[in-house]
């Protein structure tokens, strides 16, 4: 089995992020990617490249994992 | 850095999960600091979002210079905390260390005799306890030897060999006629203690302590079944301040035990919030028989958007035994209306929840109540399946020292032993019947958190970086053998990130049942630094390998992922055929295996958009030998995972020989490796080739001898094409990591 498994397999990198995230989010996160690649960011530069510029230039909250497992681990204990 | 000499520094290490490798915001510890601060004492809470190992972090502590150290100390963090208090105490012998928090309150005694490095334990409420101890240490220049502790209520402390347990404070107890007491503890938002920016996941109380019976629960232990409820207006105050910051990412958390324990509150809050033209969004979780439809509808409108039950169990008989809705000591024990009532009531407020467009709405459960068997357990998931929840979180009985459950466990079944001799705070429970057997229902948080950890796992498997820069320490340790010896957990004390993933992969299903239980006792006993312990097993099934998940043992299917090791030629035939391939990895095993992978880089590089040519296809599988291929990008630069072997060897690469044993610091093994990797470039002569600066040098190229590897980097330009493929493993991050807690 795999994450999400049978309503994604077997579709692009493109038609999951739209899948998961809506078009716009999805190209937002792509451009981003792309702009970061560009500038020569790799490893764990890159994705605080992809996350500054979906905040700064397209708008995104700062919905980081960090909180979002805080938030469960809240909600387990309690 | 503060340049002054504190008075004291609290530390509140995050307890366990992947996330938390740093040190967060808490609430209670921030509650300690403002008023500690009213009162005039140089205080501060250890904040950092960098990763540490023990030693680092206590490096990094030490340069507060404070005199003394209070640690917030739940079950979860008992280790993590333990660790860096004896590792203080080795730097610092004249630095006082103070535990306070839930496990403190109940087993101060059991950790003041095991753990030597803790002066004093404080027990409930900190705040005035703490105050006193500051006060009568800063009389004496911070001596604890001049200041005379049984003098001081709520704590208990070492004397020579004794213990001595002080009488409780009581303070909020002996002050309980006094209307909103607890509003003299200033707010850690008003005092700038936490940034309203950190307002979530902080969150902020209305009102300290519980005054219902579950029998299974520590906080009306710790309240004494009393509540002590802040003024409205000083609510009213703490969110006028949080709603300045405009733009939420998140719903904002009430932590109270129960928000809605007293409705008619909860209503002039609400009201007070409608007049006060908050925009908030808000959360809680609470009790579905402490609010009807009205409140509800007020909490709407005042912007609670998600909302959250503690159901427990949908047995009444369970309900009743657990005191969930009544105590256990009141009425006729075999009558269960009341608790078939508070079932309906779940159902109904869950569904007028949804109805009025809260979201997420969501339930929690606890499977191994006592009482409970396997087919009670199964009719509360059945009736979590027809709930219109979101989610729910599906939780095991964990007993906790101090609750009127601990006291009567036996009665239960139920048999508690201690981790080990050397830590006897952490208890294991054994059930009366085999919880692993239940499963979960739909929509459970397990589920996704689990999905989320084994896609962790398979970047670590694959000896991917992320977190590089100068360490002194591995972020991962992946142990390739079966049992876990005490040797090895002291090592991980000094080698791994406090709250680092480790990795284990046993030899087979029936080895992983057969050890499983004693190794995981041994990290505890022992004092690992992390609680992330990810258990995984081998499979064959025909030419695959499969990596298959303890935790889908326990939950099932749906809790876990098979990682499936095949030949990287295998793997990408696959790819170009349009198939799945997420939770593969390719391994390279022959020369075939390597010319399959450098002709998908090939394709990459002629594409005419090689971003657009990878955005367009199905998502890469892992490849164990990609770093080879790339530059700056190779574990055995960054060493962020060491692979330990059954000899007790260390490895930095799948295709590597030891580059150490387990018990050699962290510099030892990297001066190994730098050593092989310099003795590689010499006999290469690498700095006469022209690719010199564009190579990642590989010293371990299997199955390509070093002869053939140099060709191939002469003669193929792989770099780009490489990065990019590690590129898009960022488009899998988004993919498979949530950025939102509601997409659960």
């Amino acid at each position: 089995m795999s994450i999400e498994a049978d309503e994604v397999k077997k579709k692009s990198n493109k038609k999951r992020l739209d899948k998961f995230f809506g078009k716009d989010k999805a190209n937002a996160i792509i451009e981003c990617l792309e702009d970061c690649v560009n500038q020569g960011k790799t490893g764990s530069e890159l994705k605080e490249c992809v996350k500054e510029c979906l905040m700064t230039q397209k708008g995104f909250d700062e919905r980081s994992a960090d909180d979002s497992v805080t938030i469960m681990a809240f909600i387990t204990v309690g | 850095m503060n340049t002054k000499i504190l008075d004291i520094l609290l530390i509140f290490p995050s307890g366990g999960d992947v996330y938390h490798t740093n040190f967060n915001h808490h609430l209670g510890t921030a509650y300690i600091v403002a008023y500690l601060r009213e009162h005039g004492f140089l205080t501060e809470q250890f904040i950092s979002n960098k990763p540490y190992n023990i030693k680092e972090c206590v490096k990094t502590i030490l340069q507060y210079k404070p005199k003394v150290i209070g640690f917030s100390v739940y079950e979860s963090n008992f280790m993590q905390s333990v660790l860096i208090s004896n590792c203080l105490k080795e730097s610092n012998p004249k630095c006082i260390i103070i535990f306070g928090g839930p496990t403190p309150t109940v087993q101060s005694e059991q950790i003041l005799k095991s753990i030597s490095s803790v002066d004093i334990c404080v027990r409930q409420e900190g705040e005035e306890t703490i105050l006193k101890i500051l006060t009568e240490l800063a009389s004496v220049n911070f001596n604890l030897k001049q200041v005379d502790l049984l003098e001081i209520k709520g704590i208990t402390f070492r004397d020579k060999d004794r213990i001595i347990i002080n009488p409780d404070c009581n303070v909020l107890y002996m002050n309980r006629d006094i209307k909103n007491y607890i509003d003299r503890y200033p707010s850690p938002y008003i005092s700038n203690i936490i940034p309203i920016s950190k307002a979530f996941p902080t969150g902020i109380i209305t009102a300290r302590g519980c005054n219902q019976n579950c029998t299974y629960c520590n906080c009306a232990v710790l309240s004494k079944k009393n509540i002590y409820f802040h003024s409205i207006e000083r609510v009213i105050g703490e969110l006028s301040l949080i709603s300045k910051l405009k733009k939420f990412s998140q719903p904002i958390p009430i932590y109270d035990d129960t928000f809605t324990i007293i409705p008619s509150r909860t209503k002039r809050i609400c009201k007070a919030i409608i007049e006060s033209d908050i925009k908030i969004p808000l959360l809680c979780i609470t009790r579905c028989d402490k609010l009807d439809e009205e409140l509800l509808d007020l909490m709407k409108l005042a912007g609670f958007v998600s909302i959250g039950f503690s159901l427990e169990s949908a047995v009444p008989r369970v309900l009743r035994a657990i005191g969930k809705v009544r105590s256990v000591d009141v009425g006729d024990t075999l009558n269960y209306e009341k608790e078939i009532e508070f079932i309906q009531k779940l159902k109904y407020m869950t569904h007028y929840a949804k109805k009025i467009g809260m979201f997420p709405v969501f339930v929690s459960i606890m499977i191994g109540l006592p009482g409970e068997t396997p087919q009670d357990a199964k009719k509360t998931l059945n009736l979590i399946n027809q709930l219109e929840i979101d989610y729910y979180t599906h939780n095991i009985l964990h007993i906790f020292k101090g609750t009127p459950l601990y006291k009567n466990h036996r009665r239960y079944g139920y048999k508690l032993t201690p981790m080990g001799y050397n830590n006897q705070i952490i208890l294991r429970n054994n059930f009366p019947f085999n919880i692993d057997e239940i499963g979960l229902a739909k929509k459970s948080t397990k589920e996704r958190n689990s999905k989320v950890m084994d896609y962790n796992i398979l970047n670590i498997l694959s000896l991917k970086c992320n977190q590089s820069n100068n360490k002194s320490f591995f972020n991962n340790i992946i142990i390739n053998q079966d049992v876990i010896e005490p040797s090895l957990v002291k090592w991980m004390q000094q080698v791994l990130a406090i709250n680092g993933i480790i990795v284990h992969i046993y030899s087979n299903k029936d080895i992983f049942l057969k050890l499983h239980t004693k190794n995981e006792m041994t990290l505890y006993n022992e004092y690992s630094p992390t609680n992330v312990y990810e258990c995984y097993y081998w499979e064959n099934s025909g030419n695959i390998k499969r990596l298959i998940s303890g935790r889908m043992l326990s939950y099932g299917e749906e809790a876990g992922l098979s990682i499936s090791l095949r030949n990287t030629n295998l793997v990408l035939e696959e790819y170009y055929k349009g198939y799945d391939t997420d939770f593969f990895i390719g391994v390279d095993r022959n020369k075939t295996d390597t010319d399959s992978f450098l002709k998908l880089l090939h394709v990459i590089s002629k594409s005419e958009d090689s971003f657009n040519y990878l955005l367009e296809r199905n998502v890469l599988p892992q490849f164990q030998s990609l770093c080879r291929w790339t530059m700056n990008q190779a574990n055995c630069e960054d060493m962020e995972t060491a692979i330990i072997e059954n000899d007790n060897t260390v490895r930095i690469c799948w295709y590597s020989e030891p580059l150490g044993k387990v018990g050699m610091s962290f510099f030892d093994i990297k001066r190994n490796l730098t050593e092989r990797k310099r003795n590689t470039i010499k006999r290469r002569r690498c700095h006469q080739c022209e690719q010199k600066n564009l190579c990642q040098k590989c010293i371990f190229p299997f199955p390509l001898s070093a002869k053939e590897y140099c060709e191939y980097k002469i003669t193929q330009k792989t770099n780009e094409s490489a990065n990019l493929i590690n590129t898009f493993y960022v488009l899998k991050d988004f993919l498979y990591k949530p950025i939102n807690p509601y997409d659960f």
